[in-house]
């Protein structure tokens, strides 16, 4: 077993993540902050929207506002794989969709194996992790998704 | 069911409405020229190119003004069920703040934009 896998470390506190793909680049975020992982249904661009915000989708009837993490991050190097996917995610202040390619699926993690983010790269991910997991071999951003919400807004 | 009638353009791959109540001439693009009141190319507040060819253009009134609207080849008039208009997220608010948008409109499984027109009416921009 792995250093921050759960089965390992059931006495400890535990956190859940969802570990995700985008352009290859292996990212997760705190499972209760993910609504629903669902694919994406047809976007309606919106005008003078910055690049990273390709438009809105229909959930139930409410306009969704998408998220490119690849290109607000700058996860642009191998290319996109596996199923499209588009997770719901609710922050304190707002709900958006995040793209994705590829839903890894959840894993529970002690919350003292989330250490400070100092591998993983681009600096424009490290900016935006909370901190970092090793699992299987490599390490995993987990993102603060407070922070790349409010900096991803369209001003 | 509460419902509301919109006049509905479409520029490329955006749509906009109005509602029908302000609109009082549904036209070409040439009508709007030869009346020579206030045009506005609908195209430059979504800030995408004018489409090719022929145009279809619409007459709103706001208190004593009015102005033409060019919108794209085509317009249209629906009923949609009051639950069909919203907001825009609240993520997406600084769009909205800085354009003549009012809400986002269901349409056919995609969104139309509704057009706040007493923003677009009053503005200085012909």
């Amino acid at each position: 077993m792995k250093r921050g896998e759960a089965s390992v470390l059931s006495s400890e506190e535990t956190r859940a993540i969802l570990r995700f793909r985008v352009m290859r680049v292996e990212l997760a975020l705190f499972a209760d902050q993910v609504e629903e992982v669902t694919e994406p249904a047809e976007i309606t661009p919106i005008p003078c929207a910055p690049p990273h915000v390709p438009g809105v989708v229909p959930v139930r009837g409410e306009a969704l506002p998408l998220f490119d993490l690849a290109l607000f991050l700058g996860l642009s190097g191998d290319g996109a794989d596996g199923m499209p996917r588009m997770l719901i995610v609710r922050s304190a202040a707002y709900r958006v969709g995040v793209l994705c390619d590829h839903v890894l699926g959840v894993t529970a993690v002690a919350a003292a194996a989330i250490q400070e983010a100092r591998v993983c790269g681009p600096p424009s991910l490290r900016r935006y992790a909370l901190g970092e997991v090793e699992l299987r071999g490599g390490v995993t951003p987990v993102l603060d998704l407070e922070a790349l919400l409010a900096a991803g807004r369209a001003q | 069911m509460a419902e509301r009638i919109v006049v509905c353009g479409s520029i490329h791959a955006h749509r906009v409405v109005v509602p029908a109540a302000r609109v009082d001439v549904i036209g070409e693009q040439h009508d709007a020229e030869r009346e020579g009141v206030y045009i506005t190319d609908v195209a430059s507040v979504l800030r995408v190119s004018p489409p090719p060819g022929p145009r279809r253009a619409l007459r709103v009134v706001a208190g004593d003004a009015a102005r033409w609207l060019v919108m794209g080849d085509s317009i249209s008039v629906r009923t949609l069920p009051a639950e069909a208009f919203g907001g825009f997220p609240e993520w997406l608010t600084g769009v909205s703040a800085s354009l003549p948008f009012s809400g986002l409109v269901a349409l056919d499984g995609v969104f139309a934009i509704e057009l706040d027109l007493t923003r677009l009416v009053s503005s200085e921009v012909p």
